[in-house]
């Protein structure tokens, strides 16, 4: 019997150090990574296309919104956002409409994935645990805590410049 | 002879309806009221939300620049903020057309035409997302609280109008 209960013993602990052990494969954060993996992948190619529109021609084209753009602009895939799950897609946030050629084009954020990922992303409460998928103006891609964000667009809107913290 | 009477109703009827296809413009279907139906009163509890920011304690003030703005001044959660897909039960950002804009000009600026929300994504008569090609409906709630179901097109063009006139 004394056995049996060594035996029970180091079978569940080699099952606790398999399971503590276990590589994180295909999550950040509390939530799936492919999801945010794609929606940047999706954004990005998304806005080499709107900022390839803009500054074809002879002269940069200011674009007050996506709907503006030429219907094969974009291909399909990158027009909006995909849900995963239900197959929808969603229009991205756009913020082009506001800018003005003294803004840094590594530091204004022309567009944003329409959802949050992250552990807290059903949470108002929790917004440093809750994260936005964005892209600059200069097409790189960035993941921002939704409180930043939030700061960010509101500074961006009264073109104002948070100087130091995110140069690239 | 009642043959021919026959061949003459049916090439009538042929006619007809070759005809009605022809001259009647082709209009995209609207979904069935029970698809729209939830997400029309979600948008519209949002518009309510945005006419109880607007009228605050300390006097008029226009709609907030963002929605988040909202969920601030009004200590109200997702469900009010943002558009909840069915399917997955993610939260998406509501398109939101208020910025700048004050209620209480409706009368002299901003008619009641205007759109103020529209839910951020598309249906086809189906309720479905409309496949590549095919023209989706939308769903819009406008600053008075009323809500439509309009094609696509017709959002992009009232949009820019919208857009222009301010």
């Amino acid at each position: 019997m004394k056995k049996w209960s060594q035996y029970a013993v180091a079978i569940g602990l080699i099952v606790l150090l398999i399971y503590a052990l276990k590589p994180e494969v295909g999550s950040t954060h509390g939530h799936r990574r492919d999801d945010y993996m794609n929606a940047s992948a999706h954004l990005r190619s998304a806005a080499i296309h709107v900022t390839g529109w803009m500054s074809s021609g002879t002269r940069i084209k200011h674009l007050k919104s996506l709907d503006d753009l030429p219907a094969d602009c974009i291909p399909y895939r990158d027009r909006r956002y995909f849900d995963p799950e239900s197959g929808r897609a969603f229009d991205w946030l756009y913020y082009g409409a506001d800018y003005r050629s003294t803004y840094p084009s590594n530091r204004f954020i022309l567009m944003a994935a329409p959802t949050l990922f992250g552990p807290a992303k059903d949470d108002p409460n929790k917004l440093d645990n809750a994260f936005r998928v964005v892209v600059y103006l200069d097409t790189h891609t960035e993941r921002l805590t939704e409180k930043e964000f939030r700061q960010r667009i509101q500074l961006q809107q009264q073109d104002i410049i948070k100087e130091g913290t995110y140069e690239k | 002879m009642k043959s021919k009477h026959l061949w003459f109703i049916v090439s009538l009827l042929v006619v007809t309806v070759l005809l009605f296809a022809i001259l009647v413009p082709h209009v995209p279907s609207p979904p069935p009221i029970a698809i729209t139906a939830p997400a029309s009163m979600h948008a519209s509890q949002t518009v309510r939300a945005l006419h109880a920011y607007s009228h605050s304690e300390t006097g008029p003030r226009n709609f907030p620049d963002n929605l988040h703005q909202l969920e601030e001044a009004l200590d109200v959660n997702y469900d009010i903020t943002k558009y909840r897909d069915p399917e997955s039960g993610v939260y998406y950002e509501w398109l939101y057309y208020g910025r700048d804009v004050s209620p209480l000009e409706d009368d002299q600026f901003y008619p009641n035409s205007n759109i103020l929300i529209a839910v951020p994504t598309l249906f086809n008569s189906e309720g479905l997302y409309p496949e590549e090609g095919e023209e989706g409906m939308r769903i819009v709630v406008y600053i008075n609280g009323r809500t439509e179901v309009i094609p696509e097109q017709e959002f992009i063009q009232r949009i820019k109008q919208q857009m222009f006139e301010r």
